[in-house]
């Protein structure tokens, strides 16, 4: 829906079950998160108002309602067009035949030693308790935001880029200077020596 | 010297043609820089004039010249450089000691 708009949905965490950023408005204006809240908030209940007319099945856990995946993939009304269904196999029954068929760790198939797959990106995070989650959902939430802030704060690189580069720019010319000065001052008339290698300056009877 | 300064200017009107609300003046940065040409022309001139000197034999003379030019360079970038001044102190003394 926001896209349908316009925006350009940031993409500082690249999770898939993260929130989307919606940090531009084509390219023009930055959005931080208190100047966007308006419109995020008004995006937010016309999605409240489509998800209402979801006919498939849902259960309401903890306040939140989740759809159920297969329904909500079949449900022609759907905005998000995710791809719903990847090939290849569950890394769960992978490990689970691995734990299975070999020693713990790793099992053969088909003559060939395998291991089990270690899950880099978690889809869900285990938490012992609410307080452990609402830990783990603040750290990320700090991080997203410092690396939300960062992008914002582009500008501030640029110039701290254009300093540096600034500062070797007068490098060069105090070296190109000097050299000119001196060759000026001491050596008269006399050509630079690329000039004489290159032939420009023979001798003369 | 344009040979050498013509890439950077072709450079910085890069810069500044992508980055218009960080433009780069490059008069200005050459003007900035003339103080300090005068400066390195004098110590590079009388390193090399110290240089010559000891080769002529007065090591003396050579280490009071390199001694004048530490104390021009702290007048103008700072403190002096500890082992350079012991190197010249030493050369000056040689011969007296």
């Amino acid at each position: 829906m926001l896209l349908q708009q316009g925006y350009q949905l940031g993409n500082a965490d690249p999770h898939q079950l993260a929130c989307v950023i919606p940090l531009k408005t084509n390219g023009a204006e930055l959005l931080t998160p208190s100047t966007s809240a308006d419109r995020t908030e008004a995006a937010r209940r016309r999605v409240t108002a489509m998800l209402a007319k979801f006919e498939g099945r849902a259960r309401t856990i903890d306040g939140r309602i989740y759809f159920h995946f297969d329904d909500y993939v079949r449900w022609k009304g759907r905005k998000a067009q995710c791809k719903a269904h990847y090939d290849g196999f569950v890394i769960a029954s992978w490990n689970d035949w691995v734990e299975a068929r070999g020693n713990g760790a790793t099992a053969e198939l088909d003559g060939i030693r395998v291991a089990k797959i270690a899950v880099r990106v978690p889809a869900l995070v285990r938490c012992a308790d609410s307080e452990e989650a609402a830990r783990q959902q603040c750290r990320r939430a700090d991080l997203i935001i410092g690396i939300v802030t960062q992008a914002y704060n582009n500008d501030r690189q640029i110039a701290r880029w254009c300093e540096h580069f600034k500062k070797t720019i007068i490098e060069i010319y105090r070296i190109i200077f000097t050299i000119e000065r001196i060759r000026r001052r001491y050596f008269g008339d006399h050509p630079p020596a690329d000039e004489m290698e290159r032939g420009n300056y023979g001798c003369s009877d | 010297m344009d040979a050498l300064i013509e890439p950077i200017e072709k450079l910085v009107s890069l810069h500044n043609a992508s980055y218009e609300q960080f433009p780069i003046d490059l008069a200005e940065l050459q003007e900035s820089v003339q103080p300090d040409v005068e400066h390195l022309v004098e110590q590079i001139v009388g390193s090399a004039k110290a240089t010559a000197v000891e080769t002529t034999g007065d090591a003396r003379r050579a280490g009071s010249l390199r001694l004048q030019l530490l104390d021009q360079r702290a007048a103008t970038t700072g403190p002096k450089d500890p082992t350079l001044t012991k190197t010249a102190e030493k050369q000056s003394s040689k011969v007296d000691g």
